[in-house]
C-alpha cells in the first residue's frame, strides 16, 4: 500500500484528503506545517507528498526544496489555492501542480499517475 | 467759350497740333474781327477757304519768306496746295467733313495711308471703322459739352473710342478735329497722326507694369504660403501662368546633400496636351492665386508626366574635374555664380548640360538659382519647349528679381517645416505620456485589485474546498434520503458557483495560459444562454437569438469565453429588471467572429462610457465593478476585443470580435 503524506495547515482540508485518498486505498500521514512534513518524511518515508503553499512558519515551496535537498527521489504534488505560484520557478521542481479544488477527481487521477511514473521509472 | 469755334478746347494736346500758330490766335471773340491781318489773309489764299483758323494758320506763317512756290511756275501755290505740301512733310492726314459726318474730301497722306476709303459723300465714322483706325487719343478743338457733342456725332455715332486694339492689323493713330469755315458752310477737318512708335512704347509700358503687378501678387502670396511644398508650388505656377512670366514648362530642383534633384515639374507633355490645356484656360478668366488654390486643394500641379520627368532630374552639384573648361556646365556654372542665365543646346559641349537638354526635350533653358545668403537651395529651371518663344535678356532680369522673393520665402518655408515637424513630434511625444500615464493608472489599479482578489481567494478557497469537497465525500456513499442528496447536491453546485467565481476573479488577476481546446462557438453561446432561459422567462424578457445553423469551430478556452457571455448575458438582463429585449447574435464575417450582446435597457451615459472597462467601477448597487473588467481581460486573452457600440436599435450594445485563426494568448496585451 503506497503511503502518501498530506501537508496542509488547516485541519478540515487535512480531514477531507485523508478521508478522500483512503478511499482510494492509500495510507494517509498528515502533518500541519513544513517543519513537521520534513520530520514526517524522515522517519515514515512516503512515496508521495501533498504539500500546501501557504503555510504559517516555513512555507510550502521552501519545504519542498529542504525536502528535496535530503530526498531528491520523492515525488510531490503542490496543491494551493493560489494559481499565480505557478510561474514561480521553485515550484516547477514538483512533479505536479494543482489549484485546490472541492471537486478531488483531478487531485485523484493526478496522485494516480505520478505515482505509476514514479514506479516505472523505479 | 462753347460757342466759339476758334477757341482751342483741348487743353494741352492742341499743343500737338501742326497749327501751333492758332495758339497765337485770340481766344475771345471771332477772329475775324480781332485780328489785324484780315486783308492779308483774304489775299494771301485764293479765297476757296476764307476760314478764320486758316486765315490764323497763315497768319503765323505770313511774312515775307513765306511765299511759298507751289509749283515751278513760280507763282504763288493755292491755299489747298499749301496745306497738302505742309501736311505732306508732317506725315499729318486731313479728311475734311461737313458738320453732319460726310466727308468732303481728304489729302494725299489719306488717300495714300486709306486708298479709297475716305471718299467723298460718305460718312466720316464709317470710313473711319473701315479704315481699321485706332485712336489713342481723339480730341476736338471745341472745349465744353458743345465739342464733346459734336465728337459724339462726328465720331462714331456716340462713342468716343480710346481702346486700343490688340490685333496687330489695326492702325494705330491719333484722330483730332477741328472746324473750319468754307464760305457760307462750316466743316470739319480731322487730322489723322500715325501713332505707331507710340504705340509700341505703351504696350511696353503696359506690359512692365502687368509684370510688375504679377510680382506684386506673387511676393503677396510668398508671404501667405507657409510649409515648402506650397512655396515650390508657388514658384513654379508663377512662372508657367500667363497672369505670371507665361513660360510654357519649369521644374524645381532641390539640393539634397551633393546633388540637384528634380522635385516638382509643372506644365504640358506636349503640343496637344499644351492646346488642350492652354484653350481651356483661355476661357476662363482665373487669377494667379485661384490657380494656385486650385493646385492645393488637388495636392500638386495635376501634370503627371511632367511629374515623372522632373522626378527623373539628379545633377552631381560638384563635376567631375576631368570635363575640364570646354566640357564645362553651364547649368552648374550658374548654380555655382549664382547667377540667373539662358542656356541653349547649341551654346554648350556639356555631357551634363547636353542630358538634361535631350532628357527634357528642349533647346533653351532659364537657369535660375535659388540662393540665401549665397546658400544654394534649389535651382528653377524654365523653358519654352511648345511655343519656342526665345527667353530675353527681359525674362531673365524678372526671374532674377523673382527668385529673390523665392529663395527667401523658401528658406522661410524650411524653417515652418522644421518648426512644423518639432511640433508635431512634441504633440505626439505628449500624447504618448498621457497614453501611458493612463495605462500607469489602470495597471496600478489592477495590481491592486490583483492583491486582494488574491487574498480574500485564499481565505475563501479553502474553506470552501472543504465545504463542498467533504460534501462530495458524503455523497459518493449517501444511502440517506433522496431529500437529503438533493440538498447536498445543492452544497455541492453553489460551491462550485463560488469557486468558478474566484477562479475568474484570479485568472483576472494573473492571466495564466490555459491550453485552448476545439470548441464550437454556437455551443457554448447556446450553453450559456440555457443557463439564463429561466431567469429570462420569469422577468418576462423577449429574447432573440440569432445563430449560425453550422457550428462554428475554432480553438480556444471555453471558460474565458462563457465567463465574458455569462457576464455580458447577466448585466443585459439586470439592466432590464422585468420588461423589454435582449438580443444575442453570433455571426462570422471574414475571418473573424462578431457575437454581440444587445438590450434595450436604460443604456449607459455618454460621459460613462469610457469607464465601463475600468475594474471596480459599477453602475449596480450590489455590483462588484471587475464583471467587465474580467471579460475584457478574458476576451483579450482569447485573442479578440470587446467594444461598446452605438445603436439605434439597442441602448447598450457590446460586440466581442474573435479572430477565427490564430487564438495564441497575446501576453503583451496585458
Amino acid at each position: 500500500m503506497k503511503k502518501i503524506l498530506i501537508a496542509d495547515d488547516e485541519v478540515s482540508m487535512r480531514k477531507l484528503y485523508e478521508r478522500e485518498l483512503a478511499k482510494e486505498g492509500y495510507e494517509i500521514i498528515t502533518a500541519s506545517n513544513g517543519k513537521e512534513a520534513m520530520e514526517k518524511v524522515r522517519q515514515e518515508i512516503p512515496d508521495l507528498l501533498v504539500l500546501d503553499i501557504r503555510m504559517p512558519g516555513m512555507d510550502g515551496l521552501h519545504t519542498m526544496s529542504c525536502i528535496l535537498e535530503e530526498n531528491d527521489e520523492l515525488p510531490i504534488i503542490i496543491n494551493s489555492a493560489y494559481s499565480s505560484y505557478k510561474d514561480s520557478f521553485m515550484s516547477w521542481t514538483a512533479d505536479a501542480y494543482l489549484v485546490k479544488s472541492s471537486d478531488l477527481t483531478e487531485l485523484k487521477s493526478t496522485v494516480a499517475t505520478v505515482l505509476e511514473n514514479r514506479s516505472v521509472c523505479l | 467759350m462753347s460757342s466759339d469755334k476758334l477757341a482751342i478746347g483741348a487743353s494741352q494736346d492742341a499743343a500737338q497740333i501742326p497749327s501751333r500758330a492758332a495758339a497765337g490766335a485770340p481766344k475771345r471773340g471771332r477772329a475775324s474781327e480781332t485780328t489785324p491781318r484780315r486783308t492779308t489773309s483774304r489775299t494771301a489764299t485764293d479765297g476757296s477757304i476764307p476760314s478764320t483758323s486758316t486765315r490764323a494758320l497763315h497768319g503765323e506763317m505770313s511774312g515775307p519768306e513765306l511765299r511759298w512756290a507751289a509749283d515751278a511756275s513760280g507763282e504763288t501755290g493755292s491755299f489747298s496746295g499749301f496745306l497738302e505740301q505742309l501736311s505732306g512733310s508732317l506725315g499729318l492726314g486731313i479728311v475734311l467733313a461737313r458738320e453732319d459726318g460726310r466727308v468732303v474730301q481728304a489729302n494725299h497722306i489719306i488717300a495714300r495711308d486709306f486708298p479709297g476709303v475716305f471718299t467723298g459723300g460718305r460718312q466720316f465714322s464709317e470710313a473711319l471703322d473701315e479704315a481699321s483706325v485706332v485712336d489713342l487719343h481723339s480730341f476736338s478743338f471745341l472745349a465744353g459739352p458743345a465739342g464733346e457733342e459734336i465728337a459724339r456725332r462726328v465720331l462714331h455715332g456716340g462713342t468716343l473710342r480710346r481702346q486700343l486694339g490688340e490685333s496687330a492689323s489695326r492702325k494705330h493713330f491719333s484722330h483730332f478735329f477741328f472746324p473750319v469755315a468754307w464760305g457760307s458752310e462750316s466743316l470739319h477737318a480731322h487730322c489723322l497722326l500715325s501713332i505707331q512708335p507710340e504705340k509700341q512704347l505703351f504696350d511696353a509700358y503696359r506690359s512692365n507694369l502687368e509684370q510688375l503687378t504679377s510680382m506684386s501678387e506673387v511676393i503677396d502670396l510668398f508671404f501667405e504660403s507657409m510649409s515648402s511644398g506650397d512655396v515650390i508650388n508657388l514658384i513654379l505656377v508663377a512662372v508657367t501662368a500667363s497672369q505670371g512670366f507665361g513660360f510654357n514648362r519649369a521644374f524645381f530642383l532641390e539640393v539634397t546633400g551633393d546633388h540637384l534633384m528634380g522635385r516638382l515639374g509643372i506644365g504640358p507633355a506636349d503640343a496637344e496636351e499644351a492646346h488642350r490645356i492652354w484653350s481651356r484656360l483661355a476661357d476662363s478668366d482665373i487669377t494667379l492665386r485661384e490657380t494656385l488654390n486650385l493646385f492645393s486643394r488637388a495636392g500638386g500641379p495635376p501634370d503627371l508626366a511632367t511629374q515623372r520627368l522632373v522626378r527623373l532630374i539628379s545633377l552631381p552639384l560638384e563635376e567631375d574635374a576631368a570635363a575640364g573648361n570646354e566640357g564645362e556646365s553651364r547649368i552648374l556654372r550658374a548654380c555655382r555664380d549664382r547667377r540667373p542665365v539662358r542656356v541653349t543646346g547649341s551654346s554648350t559641349s556639356s555631357p551634363i548640360d547636353r542630358n538634361l537638354f535631350g532628357m527634357l526635350g528642349t533647346d533653351a533653358l532659364a537657369v535660375v538659382p535659388l540662393s540665401v545668403q549665397d546658400r544654394l537651395a534649389g535651382v528653377l529651371l524654365a523653358d519654352n519647349f511648345i511655343t519656342g518663344r526665345t527667353i530675353t535678356q527681359d525674362d531673365l532680369h524678372l526671374l532674377k528679381t523673382f527668385a529673390g522673393y523665392a529663395a527667401m520665402a523658401l528658406e522661410r518655408s524650411h524653417l515652418h517645416d522644421e518648426l512644423t515637424r518639432h511640433l508635431e513630434k512634441l504633440r505626439r511625444a505628449n500624447h504618448d505620456l498621457q497614453t501611458h500615464q493612463q495605462r500607469l493608472l489602470q495597471a496600478e489599479k489592477l495590481s491592486a485589485l490583483g492583491k486582494m482578489a488574491a487574498c480574500v481567494s485564499h481565505e475563501i478557497r479553502n474553506p470552501l474546498v472543504a465545504i463542498g469537497g467533504l460534501t462530495r465525500s458524503v455523497l459518493s456513499d449517501w444511502s440517506g434520503s433522496d431529500d437529503s442528496r438533493e440538498a447536498l447536491e445543492i452544497v455541492v453546485g453553489e460551491v462550485e458557483r463560488l469557486e468558478r467565481f474566484l477562479n475568474e476573479t484570479l485568472t483576472f488577476v494573473r492571466p495564466t495560459t490555459r491550453a485552448h481546446e476545439p470548441v464550437d462557438l454556437v455551443e457554448i453561446v447556446s450553453g450559456v444562454l440555457h443557463t439564463f432561459r429561466d431567469e429570462i422567462q420569469r422577468r418576462n424578457i423577449r429574447l432573440q437569438v440569432e445563430l449560425p445553423a453550422e457550428p462554428v469551430r475554432m480553438s480556444a478556452d471555453p471558460d474565458l469565453l462563457r465567463g465574458a457571455l455569462s457576464n455580458l448575458i447577466r448585466n443585459a438582463q439586470d439592466a432590464l429588471r422585468s420588461k423589454g429585449r435582449m438580443r444575442v447574435r453570433l455571426e462570422v464575417r471574414s475571418g473573424l467572429v462578431e457575437i454581440s450582446v444587445g438590450d434595450t435597457g436604460p443604456g449607459i451615459p455618454e460621459e460613462l462610457r469610457h469607464l465601463i472597462f475600468e475594474p471596480f467601477y459599477t453602475s449596480k448597487d450590489d455590483g462588484t465593478g471587475i464583471g467587465l473588467a474580467i471579460t475584457q481581460q478574458n476576451i483579450r486573452n482569447l485573442g479578440g476585443n470587446i467594444t461598446l457600440e452605438d445603436d439605434e436599435e439597442y441602448s447598450t450594445l457590446f460586440k466581442i470580435r474573435l479572430p477565427l485563426g490564430t487564438l495564441t494568448v497575446d501576453r503583451s496585451r496585458e
